[in-house]
This record gives C-alpha cells, structure tokens and sequence, in this order.
C-alpha cells in the first residue's frame, strides 16, 4: 500500500522526519550545567538531526495511542450523561502534535523509544497524555483554550523525585523526553 | 432560588475522621476501551467540588444506586486522611437531605505551592495514586 492510500499514514503525515531543536526550558541551573556535559543542549550551528527509525511496535503503539484519542472529539457536549464538556479537534491536534513531536525528538537526540502513552478524556473539555510506567510516571494536560498552559507533573514511585511545570507546546521539551527514557536501577 | 434538596442540612454536618472511606462515582464513560483503566481525568470538580460519599452513611452500592444510570457506573474508595494530606485539598461533610453521606472534596484547582493549573494536574495524580481498586467494578462481568 503506498503511504497516501492508507488514511492512518495521512492523519500522521506530520510526523516530524527530521528536524533542528529550537530550544527548551524550565531547567534549574545545575540541570542545565549536567546536560551541557551530556552534550544534550541545542547546537544550532549543528548540522540538522537525522532521525533514526523507530523501532516498528514501540513507533505504531504511539501512533496507535494518539489516533485512537481521535475518537474523543466526535463525543459532542454532555457525552457522559453528567455534563461533561466536548473535546476538540484542535486539542487533539495539540495532542497528537506534540507526542509524534517527541517521540522523534527521543530517537533523534537520545536514541531512545519514547514510551507509550495513554490518551484519556479530563474535564472541560482537556485531554490527558499519560505515561505510567514501572517506576514513574508523567501526565500532561493540554486545555481545550489553546492560549492556556499545558501543565505537566510526574514523580517516580516513591514520590521523591518530581518533575513539574508549564510548556506552550511549541517547544521541544528534552527534560520530559529524559524524564521518560531515563535508566533507573 | 436555592433547591432546599441540595442545601446542606447543618444539623447533620459532622467532621469526617480521617481514617474513614469516602465513596466515588465513576461513569464507564469516563474510562476509554478496551482497557477500560483508572485514569486521572476521572478526578474532575462539579461546582467547585468533587462529589463524593462517606461511607458512614453509604455503602458502593447505595453510592452508585445515586447514579442517573447505576449500571453504567463503577466506585472507587478513597481514605480521607489521605485525601487531606495532598496540598490544598480538604474533605468536608455537606449532607443534603436526599443524600446524608454527601461529601465535598474541595481544592482541586486551588493555587498551592504551584499555580492552579499545575497544581491540579499534580493533585489528580496524586489522587489516582490513592486508588488500590474498585470497590465496584462496572467491566466485572466483562472480565
């Protein structure tokens, strides 16, 4: 089949293929100084990043996940009987925008399978992307009003180590994408 | 005009020890197929409070008999104490006359040590950690 003939290829057809880092923020000085060492900040004089594939369950999973939460924007007003507001399609696009954006971001500078996530209805009309993995976890919730904060929180299982704050959406944020692929014993 | 229904009846007020239980009401529809998982966007405010009932005068299943659709609801537990120490949270008793187990769980998008947003999405996922299981599982049949 080519890659237009198939409906799912062309709702992805944004997967970002290749793409310079603009920049991130919300680091503290001394995470910044760590990955500055890591050779992990932005580089722009560098050469554009090649994307490594991605390895084939881990990148449709992903794919899977967000084309699924599709679904949530043909629900309409009071979906659940309790007055629940809708989800737009606009916000699914936020959504969708933003994991396909990181898991290249993941393969392109850490050489690293963004995890899959879960994408589930919140309220007033905000979804969640919800990472619940063995010994952490990270959710971020994208508003249905696109000028309001996408807020993210996560902490590991013991609740010691927490990572949370604002983005726009419009930046790519390696500190999540490190939160999510980090090797922890 | 207020409903006198929904008016909290004082005289029943009590203050709720923190090692009780209160009950929550969660629509199936609220929990995507097929995995049908708990999930933080169940933790969500109706006017200004999550709706939920101590299980001093309720039990799940008169819990979720309250329910529009009670088939078509599962209820979750959550220990008060517990509840109480996430920041900004608080558990207060509000009987209305229909119902002498309502409770309120007020504070969820209450600026903290965060701003509101974040705190929010912080507390939910706190919440859902206080989750071990179903107290009545809507998908048992299914399973």
């Amino acid at each position: 089949m080519s890659p237009t003939a198939d409906p799912e290829t062309v709702e992805f057809a944004d997967w970002p293929a290749s793409k310079r880092l603009d920049s991130f923020s919300n680091f503290s000085g001394g995470e910044d100084r760590l990955l500055r060492r890591l050779s992990l900040w932005d580089t722009p004089e560098k050469a554009p990043t090649t994307v490594v594939q991605f390895p084939p369950r881990r990148r449709d999973g992903i794919r899977s996940a967000v084309q699924s939460a599709r679904a949530l924007t043909e629900l309409g007003e009071n979906w659940d009987g309790e007055g629940s507001q809708g989800y737009s399609l606009n916000t699914w696009k936020r959504v969708k925008r933003f994991v396909l954006t990181h898991a290249s971001v993941s393969e392109s500078r850490f050489r690293a399978s963004l995890p899959v996530p879960t994408v589930n209805p919140a309220d007033q009309g905000s979804l969640d992307v919800s990472w619940r993995l063995r010994d952490r976890q990270l959710l971020v919730n994208f508003p249905a009003d696109e000028t309001a904060p996408i807020t993210y929180y996560g902490q590991n299982s013991t609740g010691n180590n927490t990572i949370s704050g604002r983005t726009t959406g419009r930046e790519h944020r390696l500190d999540l994408v490190a939160w999510l692929i980090q090797k922890t014993k | 005009m207020a409903d006198s229904e929904n008016e909290i009846v004082q005289e029943w007020v009590e203050l709720i020890p923190n090692p009780d239980r209160v009950l929550m009401r969660v629509p199936v529809q609220w929990l995507r197929s097929p995995s049908h998982q708990l999930h933080e966007g169940v933790f969500r405010e109706t006017e200004g409070a999550m709706s939920v009932d101590w299980e001093k005068y309720s039990s799940a299943q008169e819990t979720r008999e309250r329910a529009p659709n009670p088939s078509q609801n599962g209820v979750i537990a959550l220990v008060t104490g517990d509840v109480r120490g996430i920041e900004g949270l608080s558990v207060e008793h509000e009987p209305i006359r229909s119902n002498r187990a309502h409770t309120g769980i007020h504070g969820l998008a209450r600026a903290g040590s965060l701003p509101a947003e974040e705190s929010k999405t912080k507390r939910r996922v706190l919440l859902l950690g206080l989750v071990t299981g179903w107290e009545i599982d809507p998908f048992e049949a299914q399973r």
